[in-house]
């Protein structure tokens, strides 16, 4: 098999668990913050 | 002094309570021979299998074990009921450690007896051994299962979690046990296993007791 | 302002390493392309096993002193640690198997890594089973530092549980790295280093923003 198959396979496992993670974290920031302005 | 007789009267409870009903020994060495028995008979029984098996299967045990205890302290309000005497945590820590020991070593004295039964292991003079290899890992493993329980007492689901935390924390001692008790049926060389259990030994109980009065006291 | 800084400068080392492990590396002479796995595989072990170290520091630190923003830190530590030590067997595995032959070798690393996983996703759990949020938050401390503190025993019984009984595993270790492979991987640790404080700076800020509803 072309070893960039696993190559691209590795980095895609990597993008998605570290973006999927920040993505997330940053995600539940906006809801905190805009929550906390509306209590504010 | 004081404290050595707290600690002392501590773990008597513990193996008064124990003694009188069996309610942790008896299920968690029936399940210990019933995991002997079974992987005797997927893997075969040669001799030199008993050390892995006989391990395997008392952490297994060993997790029940602890696990029964802590459920018992939580069901019945022990350690809330502990707390309100005077005296150190750290105390505590000692009694339940103690009995945790003694209750480990039966376990291992029944289980080994299984396994010279079953796998037809041949003791010879590599006894004082097994007798210090069984010592130091039941010090260390009741460590860090008097530690592990004082943080399930009363925490919902915290019997699932026990094994997932106490199998990889005890990781170093299964494969001291098994390299030392292998070391000993064949008059071997331990190698620096003995320096891995004091190792472990060393680090648990002194981390353990401030760990567990900081847990209970919060 | 400092966090739009850390935010720009590690977007910005994530993307110079990027460009470094996919573009400019030259394939290994042994390994060929396979070798640009390497800049995913090991910076994202040593990123895990600093986010463990945090994990059992701000733990630590929270048992003795008992303020809640150790315990933010600790929170996002444990998270950052089963994330990072996952994307190393992860991509261990996706490593392995092309040049090694197998997902999977007995390697002490791999077997250290695994434990480090299993033992912080009991961590991360453990935080939730408690209905006391303060007790829940004393686990997982606890947690946190004997997870930890353990793990050199572990590495160590295990490299002796296998070498000494018979051939060491394969792995990377006999091959020197040349300058053109190095560069790479340096900036690329860097990367993730970076990666890994500004992910514990936001989940921290999330965890004490949430504490505080």
């Amino acid at each position: 098999m072309n070893p960039w198959v696993w190559v691209v396979a590795a980095y895609a496992c990597a993008a998605l668990v570290l973006g999927g993670y920040a993505l997330w974290v940053r995600r539940r920031l906006r809801e905190a913050e805009a929550s906390q302005e509306v209590e504010g | 002094m004081r404290a050595l007789r707290r600690v002392w009267t501590l773990a008597a409870k513990d193996l008064r309570v124990e003694g009188r009903s069996l309610e942790a020994l008896v299920p968690s060495g029936s399940f210990g021979l019933l995991v002997v028995l079974v992987l005797g008979l997927t893997q075969g029984t040669e001799p030199d299998r008993a050390p892995a098996v006989l391990w395997v299967a008392l952490a297994l045990a060993a997790v029940l074990l602890v696990e029964r205890t802590t459920e018992r302290e939580g069901e019945e309000g022990t350690l809330e009921a502990l707390l309100l005497y005077p005296g150190s945590r750290e105390d505590l820590f000692w009694g339940r450690w103690l009995a945790l020991v003694v209750l480990l070593l039966a376990l291992g004295l029944v289980m080994g007896a299984a396994q010279v039964v079953l796998f037809g292991v041949r003791l010879g003079l590599g006894w004082p051994q097994l007798v210090a290899t069984g010592l130091l890992a039941a010090c260390g493993l009741a460590a860090v299962g008097v530690l592990l329980s004082a943080l399930m007492v009363n925490v919902r689901g915290g019997h699932l979690l026990m094994p997932l935390l106490l199998l990889p924390t005890g990781l170093p001692v299964l494969l001291a046990g098994i390299r030392l008790t292998e070391a000993a049926l064949t008059s071997g060389a331990p190698g620096p296993w003995i320096g891995v259990l004091v190792v472990f030994d060393a680090l648990f109980l002194l981390v353990g007791p401030p760990l567990f009065a900081a847990v209970v006291e919060g | 302002m400092l966090r739009a800084f850390l935010g720009g400068a590690t977007a910005g080392l994530v993307l110079l390493g990027l460009a470094l492990a996919l573009w400019w590396s030259p394939p290994d002479a042994y390994q060929g392309q396979y070798v640009r796995i390497m800049y995913v595989h090991v910076p994202s072990a040593l990123a895990a096993y600093v986010a463990a170290a945090v994990t059992c520091a701000s733990g630590a630190l929270y048992l003795w002193r008992r303020q809640l923003r150790y315990d933010h830190v600790a929170q996002a530590g444990a998270e950052l640690t089963v994330l990072f030590s996952g994307l190393t067997l992860l991509s261990g595995m996706l490593w392995g198997r092309p040049v090694w032959g197998v997902w999977w070798a007995w390697d002490a690393r791999l077997v250290t890594t695994a434990v480090l996983f299993l033992l912080y996703v009991g961590c991360v759990l453990v935080r939730g089973l408690s209905d006391d949020p303060e007790r829940g938050r004393s686990l997982a401390s606890v947690v946190g530092v004997v997870g930890f503190l353990d793990v050199p025993l572990v590495h160590y019984s295990v490299v002796w549980f296998r070498t000494l009984h018979q051939p060491p595993s394969i792995g990377p270790s006999g091959v020197t790295i040349a300058p053109a492979l190095l560069v790479p991987l340096l900036v690329n640790s860097l990367a993730y280093l970076a990666l890994v404080g500004y992910l514990l700076v936001e989940r921290a800020r999330l965890a004490r923003l949430e504490a505080a509803q």
